[in-house]
């Protein structure tokens, strides 16, 4: 994957993105918010402190036990058939 | 078939355009979760190009980001020069394109399991209350080549999804840990160009 072209002052079309923001870095997390690169004129505090709550939820999990997701799916016969 | 709730992420962002469309036919019967989740018709690349103005450059793309170049090959050809004079024998140096799998697909690593295809299906259908759905299940023996397909700097880093607390895949619609975020549209875009070079030596 590489990091998309931008021609400046030419208007872009935006879509929308779910984000993992508790697990990048505050780097990438301001990126990620922003949509783009920060710019000197921006200011980034309150998408600081949204990072920082994010990753805070994230640290205040349960530690992680891994389970098998595979469910048995019994006599499906569309399964088999795909099988 | 697998429960997507148990399973991790390691794309740090999934595109949430068009979810409800696509999903609309998963949610009326089984039969259309299943075409869903493990098309029996996979998409095809661009069937046309632009090429440059002097013949040597080629460029195609797509919106679908999966286009890529998949191999190339040389080898022996004919072609046609004029009416009654005998063919060319040419070298073809041909790239070949693909969509890549449409498939869901699981990878199982060091016990643990993540989406390795289909990010926007298996997010959007969490969405939807379907937790169990059909999957292709691959075993992985090397992490960067088969779970991350040698593209680690894309996704979260190892140090994270083998850490304590792993993003799962339902964590994309949980708002304290996860945002909606607006980037711009991309297309996916191939070029390619022949140059010539005379080089000494």
């Amino acid at each position: 994957m590489t990091t998309p072209t931008y021609i400046h002052g030419e208007e872009l079309s935006m879509q929308s993105y779910r984000a993992l923001i508790g697990w990048v870095n505050n780097q990438e997390g301001i990126q990620l918010l922003l949509g783009r690169n920060p710019m000197p004129t921006d200011d980034i505090a309150h998408l600081q402190q949204t990072i920082a709550d994010c990753r805070a939820a994230v640290t205040t999990r349960p530690v992680f036990i891994p389970t098998n997701p595979i469910v048995d799916a019994g006599d499906d016969l569309l399964l088999k058939a795909v099988k | 078939m697998v429960n997507l709730r148990e399973v991790l992420a390691f794309q740090k962002m999934i595109n949430t355009e068009g979810l409800e469309a696509r999903l609309a036919a998963a949610r009326t019967s089984k039969e259309r979760l299943f075409e869903l989740c493990l098309p029996t018709n996979q998409p095809l690349p661009p069937s046309g190009a632009i090429v440059d103005q002097d013949g040597k450059g080629l460029t195609l793309s797509a919106l679908n980001p999966n286009l890529r170049v998949v191999g190339n090959q040389v080898s022996d050809t004919q072609i046609p020069t004029a009416p009654n004079t005998p063919p060319l024998r040419v070298q073809a140096l041909t790239f070949f394109v693909m969509m890549g799998s449409s498939y869901l697909v699981i990878v199982r690593y060091r016990d643990r399991y993540f989406v390795r295809d289909g990010y926007h299906r298996a997010v959007g259908l969490l969405h939807e209350g379907i937790d169990v759905v059909p999957c292709i299940l691959l075993d992985a023996q090397n992490f960067e080549q088969d779970v991350v397909l040698s593209q680690p700097q894309a996704f979260l880093p190892y140090e994270v999804l083998y850490g304590e607390r792993p993003p799962r895949l339902v964590d994309f619609w949980d708002d304290e840990v996860s945002q909606t975020v607006q980037r711009p549209a991309a297309r996916k875009v191939i070029r390619i160009r022949a140059d010539e070079f005379v080089v000494q030596g």
